[in-house]
């Protein structure tokens, strides 16, 4: 083979590699744990209360569901 | 078959390796909160580009008829060995901190480096000796 042969074949090579990398074929696909980046449900306002915050809630012992 | 081709050929099985080891040993798949991928994704597709450099210069060393021709393209698949090498290290690209699966693909493609490495060093040597006679 000749070496402007082989030029030719090597730039077809950095051609098709530069595709396979655009595309990611030559990695694993990522994983999005069941979520999907700049999704509507990634931006949820949905707000964590601390269990130490919490109030006692006063009931009646009629409410409670235990009948002596 | 010599002892220079059967030193191009494994730079050339070497190359064909690590172009296709992240899909074998697969890097960290997950994203950042921010949704873009991990460090050691931009780390792995650097080495992706190095290595086709790599490939096509160990198919050069098949192709190449003068001597000198042949040292310069064992040099530079040297240096690409190197860099193979270099790119996973913390002070240049780097991995991710927090130790995922990208640091045993790392350790592989740092032996893939060193192999490299030595072929082309192999390269060096040889068509020096070449050279002489």
């Amino acid at each position: 083979m000749t070496l402007k042969r082989y030029l030719a074949v090597a730039f077809i090579v950095f051609v098709v590699g530069a595709a396979v990398l655009y595309s990611g074929l030559n990695r694993a696909p990522f994983r999005y744990n069941g979520h999907v980046p700049g999704h509507k449900h990634d931006s949820s306002r949905l707000e964590t209360v601390l269990l130490t915050q919490l109030q006692p809630i006063a009931v009646s012992p009629e409410r409670s569901g235990r009948y002596e | 078959m010599n002892s220079y081709k059967a030193v191009a050929w494994s730079a050339v099985l070497v190359s064909l390796a690590l172009l296709v080891l992240p899909r074998i040993v697969p890097i960290c798949t997950g994203l950042t909160k921010t949704g873009s991928p991990m460090q050691c994704h931009f780390a792995f597709q650097a080495e992706f580009l190095i290595t086709l450099l790599a490939l096509i210069l160990s198919g050069a060393l098949l192709v190449l008829r003068t001597a000198e021709a042949k040292f310069l393209a064992g040099f530079v698949i040297l240096l690409l060995g190197l860099v193979i090498v270099i790119i996973p290290q913390p002070w240049a690209l780097g991995l991710c901190e927090d130790g995922g699966a990208c640091h045993r693909t790392g350790f592989f493609e740092t032996i893939g480096g060193a192999l490299l490495v030595l072929t082309g060093l192999g390269a060096l040597w040889l068509s020096r000796k070449t050279e002489v006679e």
